[in-house]
C-alpha cells in the first residue's frame, strides 16, 4: 500500500474558544482483568484498605507518599486457586486524570498495567481575556475542528511518571496483603 | 469480510516514558486482544534495550564501556544506532544523540550509574523519564560515572556485525525520541502480521500506534492528524490526511519556555529537552512547534529535531527531507501552518 499526505488548509482559531478535553475510553475493569489473566476461570471482587501500619510500610518501600484509600481490585482464580490480582487505581499527570489497572501475579511480579481511561482537560488559559484576545479576527471564516480522540494528535501528550509511581506503590500494596495471607 | 462489523477498539499501556495507545479497526475483539498484545510486547522489549535509565540496558551498558570495549547489543539498539548514525551525518551533526550528558544536567535524565549502583523494584518495568531527582538522590550512595564530553555519535561508537559496537570513545547515548519512534514503527510491523493483507482470516484492517504524540497509521484506511496548538495545547489543529504514514512532534508548548504567560504559569517548571550542539539558529523563521511526516517513525522524530536546530530555508534541510521523503509542518505562535 502507498503512502499518502494530503496537507489540509490551516485553521485558526475564531473568537471564543471553548474548552475541549481530550478522553480516551480503553478498557473496563472487566476487560483488563481478563486480559491480564485470561487463564483465570473466575474473578472476585476485592476492596480492602490498610491500616495505618501497613500504608505506612507501602510508603517507605516506595518511597512515596501515603496513600490511605479504599483500593479497588479483583482476585484472579484458576479453579479453586488465585493466581494473582488486579488493582484499579488514578493518578493525576500534567493535566489529566489517568484511570489504570496493575495486574500482579501470585509470584509477586507484574503481569500488566493497563491504561482504563484517561482525561485531559485544559480548561484554564481559556478563562484569560489576554489569552483569549490573540486570536480575535484572525480569522473568522475558518473554524477549528477539534478531535475528541487522542490517538491522532501528534504533539506531546501524558507523561507516564505519576503512573510509574503508581504501579511503584501497589506492587508494595499487595505484599501486604500477602502478608496478611489475603492472597 | 463485512465492513458493517467493522469496529474501532483501543488499548493503552504506560510504555517509552509515556502512554503508548494503539486504535485498530477490527472485526471482533478477540483478533484486537491478539494483535495488541503482540505489539505491547514488542514494545516492552524495545523499551528495556533502549531505556536511558534502567541500569541494564544498553545504553546504561554503553555509558559504563571503557574506550576500546566491544559489547554485544540487541538488534534494536543496534538498528536505531545504524539509523541515528545515518541522520547524524546527513544533517552535518545537527541530529545527535550524544547530548546525553547536557540533558542530565538539565535534570532531565538520570546520571548513569556503574552497576554496583543499580537500583532494585519494578520501575524497571516501565521505567520513563521519571522521578529524577528521587532516583538521583537514590544513587548518591552509588558511584556516578565522570561526565563524558559531548561530541558526536560517529566518533564514539563503531558498529559492528549486526548485533556488537565497540566503543572508541566514552559516550552517554540518549536515544529518546528516535527510539519511541522506532517502537511505533517495530509495533506497526507486528500489527501488519494480523492485517487482512497478511492473514485473510484476521480481522484487522487499519489501526493506529500513538507512542506521546510520535504515531504512525496502516492499513486502508485514511486518517487525519491533529497537532497540538502550541499557544493553546489543549485544542489541536487539523494538519493532514494520511495514509500508510507516520508523524512525529516536537515543541516547547508544555515547557517554561513557552510564549504565552498564562501557560507559562500553570506548566511544570520544565527545561527543554532540545540541545543544539552546532549553536544553530532557526534562520529567520520562527516557530513554535514542528512536525514531520515521514514513513519510518524513528526518522520522522529525528528530523523533528534537525528541522528545529536548523534553517529551515536551507538547502540542507530541503535535502534531508527529500532524501527521507519526508515532509515537514511548522506552526508559529498565531497557529499559521508553514510546510516544507
Amino acid at each position: 500500500m502507498k503512502s499518502n499526505l494530503t496537507w489540509l488548509p490551516a485553521t485558526l482559531l475564531v473568537a471564543v474558544t471553548p474548552v475541549y478535553v481530550y478522553a480516551g475510553q480503553y478498557a473496563t475493569a472487566d476487560e483488563a482483568a481478563r486480559r491480564t489473566f485470561p487463564e483465570a476461570t473466575t474473578f472476585k471482587e476485592n476492596v480492602f484498605q490498610l491500616n495505618a501500619e501497613q500504608s505506612r510500610a507501602v510508603s517507605t518501600q516506595s518511597e512515596l507518599p501515603d496513600k490511605p484509600i479504599l483500593w479497588r481490585s479483583v482476585i484472579a482464580f484458576n479453579a479453586e486457586k488465585a493466581i494473582g490480582i488486579v488493582v484499579f487505581d488514578s493518578v493525576i499527570g500534567k493535566f489529566e486524570l489517568i484511570d489504570y489497572a496493575v495486574g500482579i501475579g501470585i509470584d509477586g511480579n507484574i503481569r500488566n498495567v493497563e491504561i482504563l481511561a484517561y482525561r485531559e482537560s485544559h480548561g484554564y488559559e481559556v478563562r484569560l481575556p489576554a489569552w483569549r484576545k490573540q486570536f480575535v479576527g484572525k480569522n473568522k471564516s475558518s473554524k477549528l475542528r477539534v478531535s475528541d480522540d487522542i490517538s491522532t494528535i501528534s504533539g506531546a501528550t501524558m507523561s507516564a511518571t505519576h503512573i510509574t509511581d503508581g504501579v511503584r506503590r501497589i506492587v508494595r500494596v499487595v505484599d501486604q496483603l500477602k502478608l496478611l495471607g489475603k492472597l | 469480510m463485512n465492513r458493517g462489523d467493522l469496529q474501532t477498539l483501543k488499548r493503552a499501556k504506560p510504555l517509552l516514558g509515556t502512554v503508548v495507545e494503539i486504535s485498530l479497526t477490527v472485526t471482533d475483539e478477540s483478533a484486537f486482544v491478539r494483535a495488541t498484545d503482540a505489539a505491547f510486547s514488542r514494545l516492552e522489549a524495545i523499551h528495556n534495550a533502549m531505556s536511558f535509565h534502567a541500569p541494564d540496558s544498553d545504553l546504561s551498558r554503553i555509558a559504563n564501556a571503557k574506550r576500546g570495549e566491544v559489547l554485544a547489543i540487541a538488534a534494536d539498539t543496534w538498528n536505531t544506532l545504524a539509523l541515528a548514525l545515518d541522520i547524524e551525518a546527513r544533517s552535518n551533526g545537527i541530529f545527535n544523540p550524544t547530548v546525553a550528558p547536557e540533558l542530565v544536567r538539565r535534570g532531565l535524565l538520570p546520571r548513569p550509574m556503574t552497576p554496583s549502583g543499580s537500583f532494585n523494584g519494578t520501575s524497571n518495568h516501565i521505567v520513563g523519564r521519571v522521578g529524577v531527582q528521587k532516583l538521583n538522590a537514590q544513587r548518591l550512595h552509588s558511584e556516578c560515572l565522570p561526565v563524558p564530553p559531548i561530541q558526536s555519535l560517529h566518533s564514539s561508537i563503531a558498529l559492528a556485525g549486526n548485533d556488537r559496537l565497540r566503543l572508541q570513545a566514552p559516550v552517554w547515548i540518549d536515544l529518546g525520541g528516535i527510539a519511541k519512534g522506532y517502537a511505533v514503527d517495530q509495533a506497526i510491523k507486528v500489527l501488519r502480521g494480523f492485517t487482512t493483507a497478511g492473514d485473510a482470516t484476521s480481522g484487522l484492517v487499519s489501526g493506529i500506534v500513538n507512542a506521546g504524540g510520535d504515531l504512525a497509521v496502516f492499513g486502508d484506511l485514511e486518517h487525519v492528524v491533529s497537532v497540538r496548538v502550541p499557544s493553546a495545547p489543549h485544542l489541536a489543529m487539523p494538519v493532514a490526511a494520511i495514509r500508510e504514514l507516520s508523524c512525529a512532534t516536537t515543541a516547547t508548548y508544555f515547557l517554561n519556555t513557552a510564549n504565552n504567560a498564562e501557560v507559562r504559569s500553570h506548566s511544570i517548571e520544565k527545561p527543554s529537552h532540545l540541545v543544539d550542539v552546532r549553536r544553530s539558529t532557526q534562520g529567520n523563521v520562527k516557530f513554535e512547534s514542528v512536525s514531520v511526516f515521514a514513513p519510518c517513525c524513528a526518522v520522522a522524530d529525528a528530523l523533528t529535531k534537525v528541522v528545529w536546530l536548523g534553517d529551515p530555508n536551507s538547502i540542507e534541510i530541503h535535502d534531508i527531507l527529500q532524501h527521507y521523503q519526508a515532509s515537514a509542518a511548522l506552526i508559529n505562535a498565531a497557529g499559521e501552518v508553514m510546510r516544507r
